[in-house]
């Protein structure tokens, strides 16, 4: 198990630098300026000048590049041009937000959608059954920044009972982790994105763990689990649901990468302040060093996802050999 | 003249042709548009989903005429003041924009560029990964290991992420919203197409052609293709959907083409505007408009996968 | 009183716009501690049948009349939660695929444990040793209970599926082709291993099986089926010695002696009736080489040849003649060309 994981965790490793590369090269074949993705054009020339020494722009693009690399494994990402403070610095105050409106939304939507899953093909054939899969198929249609858009007009504006933005109110002071966190406060503000980003992860799950669960039922084992008399409940759950799970991680752990747009288009509706939000502004706003560290951030998050993914299949599944 | 249409007809038909082949050599052809069209008539629905879409289609070609006015046309009343954010009239079934646009025409001439993108897109992503999944399945050893390896790190980038980035570098325009939504998509269907020719290279049908000397383009077209066709043709209704989803994302983040209405840009004023927690006729109808159009994709899709996985099919 | 009574048992699936009596009337009895084995081609109902004693028959099947009486109690038509607390205690069932019947994320000992621990209320510690125990009835070592099902070869699966019928000391156990995935020398070394437990824990047993030689060596009584009807019960030796129903001499050709080698087998030509729109007469009437006008018409019950000994034919007085008869390939034959004839007739 442990050679697993470490095999795993180098090719993980292997493919940050592989998309690191890619972004490298990506903003040195822009069109215009290509020194602009490094260093900021609108600083007064003899900054710029050191700034250019610095990063090697004057050189070949070997160079350039093993600048890069040997900046981005002590992680320096360079400096923002907007806010003139380290990349590094920034995404760390804005990556524990992102974080945590991800793991909320997916905790709601994979508890709700897994035992949703099961419970519609443990009725199958029925009303509820073609309701509640008429009911995911809208909400996989319905883009998620519109409903976000949608529930804020609802719940925040008509019926007020929650805030529209922002991940604490205005002038709210708090040092520690837990005075910023893990206060009533907060929370409010979490309610509404974490249940439209719920909203959004819902449908897959759902519809995997109810697809996964039709071809276990029909297995022989179920009928087993019933021959010896076992109480319905622990035959659907214990038995169905347990082997119905394995697909639901793999098909889980293939969609967080999908499911990162849909943060960044939340974290953009309801002004959460995350890495998704942070993107979006560095991009419009050519500040491209932020841009840049941003997005190897992200991508790092969603492969650390996929591995523990794998691993958590690997647990569930004696049969994977490890 | 005629015949020449009857004759491409044939063939398309002929590519069609859905072929299951007994383990035994037989040969049972059905022909998938007939399978399609029986289920059609019992799976109501389909059948919705199909006109839905019929509509679409036709809103979307004669857009510009059905639209009452263009969408960056200011309106203004009686006592010549701009008529901003009014709700929804008779004039304006849809209601104006702060700066009194009218947003029933716009609603209407994002029909247009939804299924331009979302078709566009679709076909390149299909084409792209069905031949990438055909070559790697086929081959497999060397080819598919690498092959699959370029996959795996395609599904290693966040789609939205990536695509913003790409924003940042290239200029803002439909055709570069159409790559950059095709860039990564094609990773999915690569990966479908691939297990399916995986399972069908192993047939001994596919081997008898090999002894026989076929070559390999000749087995990839002949037989392996008309197999994943149907499939391909599933994947692709769900590409469709997938990259209007996309492009909407896209301009609602202030990424797509300004000189083009799409309902995403729609709702990107709306946003921008801060006018979006007040004017719900501004909000509601984009976000309703994507929502039926692709449920109506869905609908079609199932009865697409009946086709596919004769499980499914109603008698 | 038979220890197992079984009277005009009807099951029924409902199949499209149609329904499919798959079971149509059959009685037999079994005393405590007998086997009974029940033989047939694929769809004759036998399996339906033992589904339907579990009651565990598929959502579009049901037991439509008739009644099943196990013990003196009544089975049609309790309550789920009874025939629930019936299943592994009193009925265990060790089905075809046994392969696939454990499931493949939880150790084999988990299993048997869960089993035991859902119908008493002994600790698991108890559980686990009972386990250990049936585990050696059937010759599979302690340290196998820790084993997951992926790890055990398929006739170690199927003891291990054996062996939790067992744990409960069930009064009827049924088996359904326990050993038809096997290699014949395994299957050799387990039936013998079942007969063997059976006598040991006294438990009656309906064997299911589509091999009529494997019945001859290990059954006390045996039931043939066909097209959902029974067409001849009897003992084993009875029935060896003199068989009565002209399918029981079919099947008897189909089955290759080792002294006779060289012959060619002889198959009975054609296919089980559809059971949609059953036959008006006899199930068997169509291959029936000695079929006549009546055969037809009416459907034979069944009648009593022998002591004991019961077949549903018109012309069991004849059987003799039909004994000799049905060994000639010619009989057969006869039967292949009347049918090309009559489709030829019929179809086009």
């Amino acid at each position: 198990m442990a050679g697993y994981i470490i095999r795993r965790l180098l090719i993980m490793v292997l493919m940050i630098l592989l998309v690191s590369t890619m972004i490298f090269l990506l903003f040195r074949t822009m069109p215009g300026d290509p020194t602009a993705s490094m260093v900021d054009p609108s600083i007064p020339s003899e900054a710029r000048q050191a700034l250019l020494e610095r990063y090697g722009l004057h050189e070949s693009l070997w160079t350039q590049y093993t600048i890069f690399m040997g900046d981005l494994l002590r992680l320096d990402f360079g400096s923002s041009y907007y806010y003139n403070r380290p990349v590094l610095q920034i995404i760390q105050n804005r990556l524990p937000a992102t974080l945590i409106l991800m793991f909320t939304a997916m905790l709601f939507a994979y508890l709700i959608g897994i035992f949703g899953g099961a419970w519609m093909a443990w009725k199958r054939g029925t009303k509820l059954e073609s309701t509640g899969i008429t009911l995911s198929l809208i909400f996989r249609s319905a883009p998620t920044f519109w409903v976000g858009m949608m529930v804020i007009l609802v719940f925040a504006v008509r019926l007020g009972w929650f805030p529209a933005q922002g991940m604490r109110t205005t002038g709210y002071e708090g040092t520690t982790f837990g005075e910023i966190f893990i206060s009533l406060d907060f929370l409010r503000h979490l309610i509404l994105p974490a249940f439209t980003a719920g909203l959004y992860f819902l449908a897959t799950p759902a519809l995997i763990m109810r697809n996964s669960m039709l071809e276990v039922l029909s297995e022989d084992y179920i009928e087993m689990a019933h021959a010896k008399g076992l109480p319905e409940r622990q035959v659907l759950y214990r038995h169905a649901a347990r082997n119905a799970l394995l697909p639901v991680v793999t098909a889980g752990a293939l969609f967080i990468g999908m499911a990162i747009g849909g943060q960044v288009l939340i974290e953009v509706v309801f002004s959460w302040p995350g890495l998704g939000r942070e993107i979006v502004q560095a991009v419009t706003r050519s500040d491209y060093p932020l841009a840049q560290g941003c997005f190897i951030i992200l991508s790092t998050v969603v492969m650390v996802m996929n591995l523990i993914a794998d691993v958590v299949y690997a647990v569930l599944d004696p049969r994977i050999a490890y | 003249m005629i015949d020449i249409l009857r004759r491409i007809g044939n063939k398309i038909t002929q590519l069609i042709t859905y072929r299951k082949i007994h383990a035994g050599g037989r040969r049972n052809t059905q022909s998938a548009l007939s399978i399609f069209f029986t289920n059609l008539k019992q799976d109501k629905l389909a059948l919705v989903g199909v006109i839905l879409l019929i509509c679409f289609i036709f809103v979307g070609i004669f857009a510009e005429t059905l639209a009452p006015h263009g969408p960056r046309d200011r309106h203004y009343d009686e006592q010549g003041q701009i008529r901003r954010l009014e709700s929804p009239s008779a004039a304006h079934p849809f209601g104006t924009t702060d700066v009194g646009r009218d947003i029933f025409s716009q609603v209407i001439l994002g029909t247009r560029t939804a299924l331009l993108v979302g078709f566009i897109a679709a076909l390149l992503v299909t084409f792209v990964g069905s031949v990438v999944g055909i070559v790697s399945g086929y081959f497999g050893g060397i080819v598919d290991s690498v092959l699959m390896r370029i996959v795996d790190f395609f599904y290693a980038i966040p789609f939205i992420p990536f695509v913003i980035v790409l924003a940042a570098i290239m200029r803002p325009s439909l055709w570069n919203v159409i790559l950059a939504v095709s860039m990564l998509s094609w990773r999915t269907v690569a990966r479908i197409v691939r297990s399916q020719v995986l399972s069908i290279s192993r047939r001994p049908y596919i081997k008898a052609a090999k002894i026989a000397g076929a070559g390999h383009v000749r087995i990839m077209f002949k037989y392996i293709l008309p197999n994943v066709i149907p499939l391909v043709l599933l994947e692709m209704a769900f590409m469709v959907n997938w990259a209007i989803m996309s492009e909407a994302s896209i301009a609602f983040l202030g990424f797509g083409d300004p000189r083009e209405t799409s309902w995403g840009q729609i709702l990107h004023m709306n946003f921008v505007s801060g006018y979006s927690r007040i004017a719900w006729w501004w909000t509601a109808p984009p976000g309703l408009a994507i929502i039926l159009l692709l449920v109506s994709i869905f609908f079609l899709a199932r009865s697409l996968e009946a086709v596919v996985d004769p499980r499914l099919r109603k008698r | 009183m038979a220890f197992l009574e079984v009277k005009d048992l009807e099951i029924t699936y409902t199949v499209g716009n149609g329904q499919l009596r798959a079971v149509d009337g059959v009685s037999f009895s079994l005393e405590k501690g007998e086997s009974l084995g029940v033989v047939g081609e694929s769809g004759c109902g036998k399996t339906t049948i033992a589904k339907g004693l579990m009651q565990l028959l598929p959502k579009n099947g049901r037991i439509s009349g008739g009644s099943v009486k196990l013990n003196g109690r009544e089975l049609v038509g309790l309550s789920k939660e009874a025939v629930r607390r019936h299943r592994l205690k009193e009925i265990a069932m060790v089905s075809q695929s046994a392969m696939n019947s454990l499931n493949p994320v939880y150790t084999i000992g988990r299993q048997l444990v869960e089993g035991i621990m859902a119908h008493t209320s002994i600790g698991k510690h108890a559980a686990y040793q009972r386990a250990v125990e049936v585990f050696q009835m059937v010759g599979l070592e302690e340290k196998r209970l820790k084993n997951y099902p992926h790890q055990l070869s398929g006739g170690m699966k199927q003891r291990a599926v054996i062996a939790l019928a067992l744990t409960l000391d069930p009064s009827l156990i049924i088996a359904d082709e326990p050993t038809t995935a096997l290699d014949v020398v395994v299957q050799d070394r387990i039936l013998h291993r079942i007969i063997k437990i059976q006598k040991e824990i006294n438990s009656s047993m309906i064997f299911i099986t589509h091999d009529i030689s494997v019945v001859s060596e290990i059954c006390e009584n045996i039931l043939v089926m066909y097209g959902g009807k029974v067409m001849e019960t009897a003992s084993t030796s009875s029935f060896f010695r003199r068989p009565y129903h002209p399918y029981s001499l079919g099947l008897q050709n189909a089955f290759p002696v080792i002294t006779e080698i060289t012959e060619e087998l002889i198959s009975i030509p054609g296919s089980p009736p559809n059971l949609l729109s059953p036959p008006e007469g006899c199930r068997f009437y169509e291959r029936c080489p000695f079929a006549e006008e009546l055969c037809r018409k009416e459907p034979p019950p069944l009648y009593e040849a022998e002591p004991g000994h019961y077949a549903a034919c018109h012309f069991l007085k004849k059987a003799d003649e039909f004994r000799t008869r049905a060994s000639k390939r010619e009989t057969w034959e006869a039967v292949q060309t009347r049918m090309i004839r009559r489709e030829a007739e019929e179809g086009y």
